[in-house]
């Protein structure tokens, strides 16, 4: 069993599911800071895929600063102190516009854009942070 | 890094026909490589050649830098292979095929022939002859892997083989990459496989290279779109493939995809809706395959 859940879906490249399952897990807490990561021969076995695939994405997580690397004892969740506000406003703006444009697409204001955020925030990740 | 299977415009005619025409490709230490085409491309005549089971008419190839035409014994104790149709000695019985393939390789590990044995799930006392095709190809696995090859080589390893087995098939090929040393070239039909395995596709059609590069940026650079409501012609580019209109729906897979990609549809097209979606290696291999038919006919 691995501490975050994942269902590979074909088409996309399967790194960036690994990723995005992992940041969720972090998002969620199922995944705690300081929680040891499985090894990428673990995550490689349980999943069947190809081990570089896993390396890749822990690459990826550690270069971004969700994973921490210990040499010789593997991969941690990094304890998170708080990214500066324009880190955080970049990494976040391209998902912000593809919202905004889907949303008006559908014809939702952005009153109502929020309120399904809000209540979506609540159902998947409590109401605590 | 070091290269394990080089190929460098390598040819093979059968009568008037190029089976393979001016194929170079190469497979890094470490890399598992799908190799892909429709029935008939040329797929297996690489791969005997690759193996120096046929001479090529043209260009040459090796693996682990020794040429194909003369590989050593001591290559063939690093390298493992399945083919289709694997000539097993089918009148003795998978213990004593396993005892005497064993004998052949120094490297032979028995701890993981017996982990293979119990994963695969291989009748041991039944004369091969009497095995199913599915067992057999197990059984021309284990043979093929239990000596840890550095390179694994597979011809259409998953024909015919029932979803279970497969799915056994897959795990059993993926443990041979938590070695150190190790590469994986295989040729298959069932695309779906290839994502979970693969690092690097190739496909080849009419025996020539279509494709050759990562599965992630051939991932990345192939997307369905769709256009819906009314909206001008689409311009048509080499890099749209298999383009439909139906009334005020356009669809096609662009096969250079990037961001810019889309500001220029979204500015062309304004008037339209314009959704973008991945789609799965299968699509990929589907959408390629069928545009190179279009523009070569086969007589």
């Amino acid at each position: 069993m691995l501490p975050f859940t994942i269902q590979i879906q074909l088409g996309e490249p399967i790194y960036e599911q690994i990723v995005r399952a992992v940041k969720k897990a972090v998002a969620t807490g199922q995944l705690l800071p300081g929680a040891q990561m499985p090894s990428v021969r673990v995550i490689s076995r349980e999943l069947s895929v190809n081990p570089n695939t896993v390396q890749k994405a822990i690459s990826r997580l550690t270069d971004e600063g969700v994973l921490a690397s210990h040499p010789g004892s593997g991969s941690f969740v990094a304890e998170r102190g708080p990214s500066p506000r324009a880190e955080r406003l970049s990494a976040l703006k391209p998902l912000i516009e593809q919202l905004l444009v889907e949303s008006a697409h559908h014809g939702l204001t952005a009153d109502e854009l929020l309120e399904l955020i809000r209540q979506h925030h609540q159902r998947n990740y409590g109401n605590d942070h | 890094m070091e290269t394990i299977i080089e190929a460098r415009n390598l040819g093979k005619r059968y009568r008037q026909k190029d089976a393979v025409h001016a194929l170079s490709l190469s497979l890094p230490a470490g890399r598992a490589c799908a190799f892909l085409g429709r029935n008939g491309a040329g797929k297996t005549t690489t791969i005997k050649m690759l193996a120096g089971l046929i001479r090529p008419d043209s260009g040459s190839c090796s693996l682990f830098g020794q040429d194909s035409q003369h590989l050593r014994p001591e290559d063939w104790q690093k390298t493992g292979y399945v083919s289709e149709n694997q000539e097993l000695y089918d009148w003795m019985t998978g213990e004593q095929l396993i005892a005497f393939t064993s004998k052949l390789y120094p490297s032979w590990d028995k701890p993981f022939e017996k982990e293979l044995l119990e994963k695969l799930g291989i009748p041991l006392r039944r004369r091969v002859s009497f095995c199913s095709r599915g067992e057999k190809v197990k059984l021309a696995l284990l043979l093929a892997m239990a000596f840890r090859p550095r390179l694994l080589i597979l011809d259409e390893p998953f024909a015919g083989l029932d979803p279970l087995v497969r799915s056994e098939f897959l795990d059993t090929v993926l443990e041979i990459t938590h070695q150190n040393d190790w590469s994986i070239f295989f040729s298959t039909h069932d695309v779906d496989d290839v994502e979970k395995l693969a690092d690097d596709v190739v496909i080849i059609d009419e025996g020539r290279l279509q494709v050759s590069e990562s599965l992630d940026s051939l991932q990345n650079r192939f997307r369905r779109i769709d256009l819906q409501g009314p909206h001008e012609p689409l311009m048509k580019t080499a890099a749209i493939l298999g383009l439909e209109r139906h009334a005020d729906h356009s669809r096609f897979i662009h096969s250079a995809f990037n961001s810019e990609t889309l500001a220029t549809l979204e500015a062309n097209h304004s008037e339209a809706h314009i959704d973008v979606s991945t789609i799965s290696l299968k699509e990929i291999f589907i959408a390629l395959a069928k545009n190179f038919q279009t523009e070569n006919p086969r007589s």
